[in-house]
């Protein structure tokens, strides 16, 4: 089964994407999950890779959605999901 | 919008609030029925971080789940008895130093419940709202992550340079 995920990433994540707010992946498996798009994207976009694993490393943790709820990498991924990753909230 | 007797509305918006009509708009929905006390909280723009001068504080959301979690921290907190209205409005976009950045309203009685109530409401936006914000100062761009930490955006994206700060 192959599948083309949409990805939504905003503020200093897109940054590691060539500044793109969405990007496609394919992926496939059977079922696909959450943790083999990720994979994917991180080898389309190392950068995206560094940064995350730098920010884990200061404690900070970017959170993964699918279809705008919180998921694992161990989450089902479907035809026409959407993922999105989010960096810790700074609003006020 | 309203939930039960309690008055809430929350917004995310480019434009600043005409606070003198909120004012208005608040005390004749709740004075009828009790409420005397309207805490007013605005946050703006530092013209000063760190020593350096700030040029503008870029706000951008994922709006979808951030009206949502605007709404549920909004409800929430005016579960309690004796808050009558919660009004909440986040802007977005490139902000100049000085602009109002964020508008937190809570009519409530007695009215050390309504300080507490805005108060705690701001430490929630802060905390929960996938909200972001880009500074831009003199000695370059920085992410500002969670409550006081800065990465220094690099030209070549990615590879930020951490920099905490108070």
């Amino acid at each position: 089964m192959v599948l083309r995920v949409k990805v939504r990433l905003i503020s200093l994540l897109r940054d590691a994407v060539d500044g793109r707010r969405e990007v496609e992946v394919e992926v496939g498996g059977n079922p696909v999950t959450l943790g083999v798009v990720v994979e994917r994207l991180y080898e389309l976009y190392p950068r995206l890779r560094r940064l995350v694993e730098a920010l884990r490393e200061r404690g900070i943790n970017v959170v993964f959605l699918v279809n705008g709820a919180p998921a694992g990498s161990g989450t089902t991924i479907e035809e026409g999901d959407v993922v999105t990753l989010l960096p810790p909230a700074s609003g006020g | 919008m309203s939930s039960g007797d309690v008055y809430i509305r929350v917004e995310l918006e480019r434009d600043e609030l005409d606070l003198n009509r909120a004012a208005s708009i608040l005390s004749s929905l709740t004075s009828g029925r009790g409420a005397g006390s309207l805490v007013v909280f605005t946050g703006f723009v530092k013209g000063v971080v760190d020593g350096r001068r700030v040029f503008r504080l870029s706000y951008e959301a994922y709006e979808d789940l951030a009206v949502k979690v605007l709404e549920k921290i909004a409800r929430e907190e005016a579960s309690e008895r004796g808050v009558y209205a919660v009004w909440i409005r986040h802007r977005l976009g490139d902000l100049k130093p000085g602009e109002p950045t964020l508008y937190v309203l809570v009519v409530a009685e007695p009215r050390s419940l309504a300080f507490r109530k805005a108060s705690r409401i701001l430490d929630r936006i802060k905390r929960e709202v996938p909200i972001y914000k880009l500074e831009s100062r003199d000695d370059g761009e920085y992410w500002i992550l969670g409550e006081s930490t800065r990465l220094k955006r690099e030209v070549e994206a990615g590879t930020v340079d951490p920099q905490r700060q108070r």
